[in-house]
């Protein structure tokens, strides 16, 4: 029931709560200064912390090579670790062998085992725990039920389609009613509509079983849709472990702020703060612009004279200058996306000759061309300290993992 | 005016005994961007590959640019032809330049040393690769090599591309950035793309056209508005954009342009489309964006029980149980509204005219409106 | 993925050009040589052996006449004969059971230990000896095994034995041994491959549901590289039966099947016999091989 807590209805009051850590919720996994090294020398993953707290649905995201499946691997226990712990309801596993971890894994590729039948595949790991026939025949017939899997029990895995593959590979961890499921981007090779289907088959099993859900994706808006917290990760760290609102709405970097979701990032001087200390106005070459400053972690007053980055997010840019901040831009492209709405492609152009590319997205149809201009208000100005916890990166390439 | 580059008519065609493409009939003008959409098996992979003359058809012709396609060879037909596993088919002892240099090498003209080498840089600047030049496609990441892919059939500046998924491995932010790219790439270029594709967001975004198919056949044709907006049959409803759907059970009570159906959560009010309402298989239909939270003022009103929602940043869905309903009906709203807390019995209303009614299930007569509940 | 359903399937196909009627005269032309081989070099031949095995036997010479004589005195009612088939028989089964114990760990440390330099290595060292004609192979182990071989100097210079062993050479181990040299590359290099084509991810699922290594071989991988093992006794069980050397210069006299041929012609010209036996021998492994193949799906060492 985590889901409901968490997206109740009162974010803000939320948010506060989030921010100082409830003792009462217990952790049911910690991973504490996780490092690993590759025999080749490669650095993988570089000492992450996070944890998840239990019933939650944790959702591990980056671009391809940041370091979410050795991160995965390390808690499943198929590679050893160079340095760090992994705590399982408290206790260090970093050195149990996986077969002792109490801990489920469902793959991309589901890996069902191809000589058994459906029902064999799902009754291999009670067999394994020495569970009593008695008890494994109840215990399959409702993982059987919960899944919809009835009058598939005898079918071989290739007599299956993908969706329903996914499902016994699901049924087959989720019987064993572990303390932790892992799933590696389970809807990755599915359909687009079998992918939008299977989401919310995964979100009522999470919320039947009240089970802690850690899932590996490279997809955003999937993690959107599915999490209670998201670990975002980039090049061997983690850049923000919180609740989809807080990375969505108070990003810790500029990369969490381009990765989840579309951002347009600006890049200038904090000029000034306003008196009550809760507006800025950035100096960049494209002009100035009021910010909020919300967002900041360290007192604005402090940030005067240092360049900043700051985001608006493209919905919150309207045509017309109507709100505090304006720019003129040229239209470069019109997408019509229809039950969505309207993204608009747009440049920028300095006074320097440079060019910022910009998206812009209505929900109603427009169709601007040439030249408009654009505005937005200065509390949708997102002033963010860091570029990322990675040092030097060029967020551009480095959010599309390259 | 336009051009007809390739006109498609009753093109049939099966595999053993299985008939993948029924009476085919498609028109695509001279630089447009075509995308055909559908489910798995639906036959859309094997229409490109018809047109593309890597498999025959039995019946029907293929006529480009005004000449039957039968009688042109595969190498004749001037058309580029990207596939979905592009590590198959790049050189692996060749560098990027020298594999896009291959496309440039196949086509009938000389071109000069010079020439080639301009054309290389300027396509693989125009999709962001220029940096990868010298390196060998084990060394890049798989959208790079997708791109060189792409460089090399798009160098050959061919009359026709077609397009068979080529992003679909990709990683989400470099599929929406590469989407961006396939726009400008086609406005650029002036060759006629037809595209392939199971993702319909994809689908919606780059497509002048959308072709639905289903079962071997064309469920409709027209701009993503259209389709999107007055789907010609309950199919292509369905499978275009999310929606929540009903079985009518064969009750119909006309009242001037609306109907009223009877369905398992009661009696729902829509404007019927296309074709006439007899009370046969019908399949009634809303989608999520039309549905009010909390609006009892609407046609159709119904009581929901807030099971979750889900927080996309752009808008937020809601999931509601409904009495007589074994699935969840869904509500999307912009923004992060505060409808309630999980639990909380909303009203979910929404107008008539936001509604649809089809008896016109689909182009192939043996689907049925249960087959679309369950899809 | 859509794109792959329902579609002709075969990858290659659209590498290949549209008309179907060239690609089938291309593909019967590449058959024509191999066919044309087949039925010049091993049907042809088999017709005459079957010929000559009707033809009758006087006193080393052979008479153009038909009978079924040596079928009925050489074969079926020969108790030579059909002690020599059991004993085959017996040894093909016994050696067969040797190399699956010596051959499965081969092939389990090639996938699962080796790094690809390593594997193929030592794939090299196992290939190595197939250099030599099989003949020479033999009669290598006779310097090795023999009263005065290497093995026997090494024991009785370290003083471990007093006397030479007997048992070392022409006897039932030293049988052992030349099959097990001879054969364990058929037999560890099909279960390598189909070892090979188990995903490491199956292996991990089965840990992630609680199965300890243990469990983990008896469950999945030994389950699942079966068609190797079949495919691997197979030619072992058939080599065996078929082999004349190993018999003939390593055992200590006693007869197989194939022995037996060999000196039906090599003693007496008689062909019609030794014609006959070589008959019934093929149709023996023919219907074991027939017999192995419907209980165990080969086909799925190609997925």
């Amino acid at each position: 029931m985590a889901n409901i807590e968490q997206t109740g209805a009162n974010p803000e009051a939320e948010d506060v709560q989030r921010a100082t850590t409830e003792p009462d919720r217990e952790l049911t996994l910690e991973v504490d200064g996780l490092t690993k090294i590759y025999p080749d020398g490669t650095l993988a993953v570089d000492e992450i912390d996070f944890g998840i707290e239990a019933g939650d649905f944790c959702v591990l995201i980056g671009p391809s090579g940041c370091g979410k499946s050795t991160t995965l691997h390390s808690i499943i226990g198929n590679i050893p670790v160079t340095e760090g712990q992994v705590l399982l309801e408290g206790e260090d596993i970093t050195e149990t062998p996986t077969y002792d971890r109490d801990i489920g894994l469902v793959f991309q590729d589901f890996q069902l085992f191809p000589h058994m039948t459906v029902r064999e595949n799902i009754t291999y790991g009670l067999e394994r725990i020495d569970c009593p026939p008695d008890e494994i025949e109840r215990r399959v017939d409702d993982a059987i039920d919960l899944m919809h899997l009835e009058g598939l029990e005898e079918r071989t895995p290739e007599e299956l389609s993908a969706g329903q593959q996914q499902r016994v590979a699901l049924t087959r961890s989720i019987v064993l009613e572990p303390q932790l499921l892992l799933l590696d981007e389970p809807l990755g090779d599915m359909d687009y509509k079998l992918q939008k289907r299977m989401e919310r088959e995964l979100l009522r099993i999470h919320r039947e079983l009240d089970t802690t859900f850690v899932y590996v994706t490279h997809d955003q808006t999937q993690a959107m849709r599915l999490a209670d917290q998201i670990v975002v990760m980039n090049d061997g760290k983690v850049e923000q472990s919180d609740s989809v609102e807080n990375v969505y709405n108070s990003p810790a970097t500029a990369f969490v702020s381009t990765f989840v979701g579309d951002s347009n990032v600006f890049r200038g001087e904090l000029a000034d703060v306003s008196e009550n200390g809760e507006h800025a106005l950035i100096e960049t070459p494209l002009g100035s612009f009021h910010t909020s400053t919300e967002n900041l972690r360290s007192p604005p007053s402090s940030l005067v004279g240092e360049r900043i980055p700051f985001s608006v997010r493209p919905q919150h840019i309207a045509l017309g200058p109507e709100l505090e901040n304006e720019l003129e831009c040229r239209v470069d492209d019109v997408i019509h996306q229809p039950g969505s709405g309207t993204k608009v492609i747009l440049t920028a152009t300095a006074e320097d000759g440079t060019e910022t590319e910009l998206q812009l997205k209505s929900f109603d149809r427009i169709d601007p061309a040439g030249t408009v201009t654009v505005s937005w208000s200065a509390d949708h100005g997102t002033l963010l300290e860091e570029t990322s916890v990675v040092d030097g990166i060029d967020l551009e390439t480095d959010v599309l993992g390259e | 005016m336009t051009v007809t580059e390739i006109a498609i008519e009753s093109l049939q065609k099966s595999f053993r005994s299985e008939t993948v493409l029924r009476d085919i009939e498609l028109n695509v003008e001279k630089g447009e961007f075509c995308v055909v959409i559908g489910p798995s098996g639906c036959g859309k992979s094997t229409l490109l590959k018809c047109i593309a003359g890597l498999v025959d058809h039995e019946a029907g012709t293929v006529t480009l640019n005004g000449t039957d396609a039968d009688e042109l060879s595969v190498q004749e037909r001037d058309i580029g032809f990207v596939f979905q596993e592009f590590e198959e088919t790049l050189f692996a002892h060749k560098t990027v330049a020298e594999n896009v240099a291959f496309g440039l090498e196949q086509q009938d003209r000389e071109f000069t040393e010079g020439e080639i080498d301009d054309r290389i840089d300027e396509m693989l600047s125009m999709l962001a690769i220029e940096h990868t030049k010298d390196d060998y496609p084990g060394e890049l990441s798989g959208g790079q090599q997708q791109r060189v892919e792409l460089a090399r059939q798009l160098v050959r500046e061919c009359d026709v591309m077609l397009l068979d998924d080529p992003l679909a491995d990709l990683d989400y932010k470099l599929q929406k950035r590469m989407e961006l790219e396939m726009r400008q790439i086609h406005r650029s270029l002036g060759s006629t793309f037809i595209y392939v594709t199971h993702n319909q967001d994809q689908a919606l975004t780059l497509a002048d056209t959308l072709v639905v198919m289903n079962h071997g056949k064309i469920e409709q044709i027209g701009s993503p508005t259209e389709v999107y907006e007055s789907p010609a049959t309950a199919f292509t409803a369905r499978f275009v954009g999310d929606s929540n759907v009903f079985v009518a059970d064969g009750t119909v009570a006309t009242d001037g342009d609306a109907v009223a159906v009877d369905t398992s959560i009661g009696t729902l009010e829509a404007v019927p489309r296309n074709g006439s309402v007899s009370g046969g298989d019908g399949l009634y239909l809303v989608r999520p964006e039309s549905v009010e939270i909390g609006d009892d003022d609407c046609d159709t009103v119904i009581t929901g029980t807030l099971e979750g929602r889900t927080y996309t940043g752009e808008t937020t869905e809601f999931a509601f149980s409904i009495d007589g309903l074994d699935r969840e009906f869904l509500a999307v709203a912009a923004g992060r509204p505060d409808v309630g807390t999980v639990g909380d019995d909303l009203a979910l209303g929404w107008d008539r005219t936001d509604a649809w009614y089809f008896e016109n299930i689909s182009a192939t007569d043996t689907v049925t409106a249960a087959d679309l509940v369950e899809e | 993925m859509s794109s792959k359903t329902a579609d002709d399937g075969s990858g290659v196909s659209r590498y290949l050009p549209g008309d179907r009627s060239v690609s089938i005269t291309e593909v019967t032309a590449l058959t024509m040589p191999t066919v044309g081989w087949f039925l010049l070099f091993l049907m042809v031949p088999l017709l005459v052996v079957l010929y000559y095995s009707f033809l009758t036997y006087q006193s080393f010479s052979v008479v153009n006449e038909i009978s079924t004589f040596a079928w009925v005195n050489g074969v079926f009612t020969s108790s030579v004969v059909h002690s020599a088939f059991v004993r085959t028989l017996g040894v093909a089964i016994v050696v067969t059971a040797i190399t699956l114990l010596f051959g499965y760990p081969i092939g389990y440390y090639l996938r699962f230990h080796t790094g690809q330099i390593g594997g193929t290595i030592l794939l090299l060292f196992l290939v190595i000896p197939f250099w030599t004609a099989e003949l020479i192979r033999t009669f290598g182990w006779l310097p090795i095994l023999g009263q005065n071989g290497a093995v026997n100097g090494v024991l009785m210079g370290l003083g471990i034995t007093s006397g030479p062993l007997e048992w070392l050479l022409y006897s039932r181990f030293s049988q052992a041994v030349g099959y097990l040299q001879n054969y364990v590359v058929f037999m560890a290099a099909p279960i390598y491959i189909s070892l090979s084509q188990i995903d490491d991810d199956l292996l991990d699922a089965s840990e992630t549901l609680r199965g300890d290594p243990i469990d983990t071989f008896r469950n999945v991988t030994w389950p699942l590289s079966k068609p190797g093992v079949a495919i691997g006794c197979m030619f072992t069980f058939v080599l065996t039966i078929g082999n004349f050397t190993v018999p003939t210069f390593l055992s200590g006299g006693s007869s197989t099947v194939s022995s037996l041929i060999y000196n039906r012609y090599s003693q007496g010209l008689n062909y019609p016999s030794a014609a006959a036996l070589s008959i019934t021998l093929l149709v023996v492994i023919f219907l074991f091989v027939f017999v192995l193949f419907r209980y165990v799906d080969i086909t799925e060492i190609a997925n």
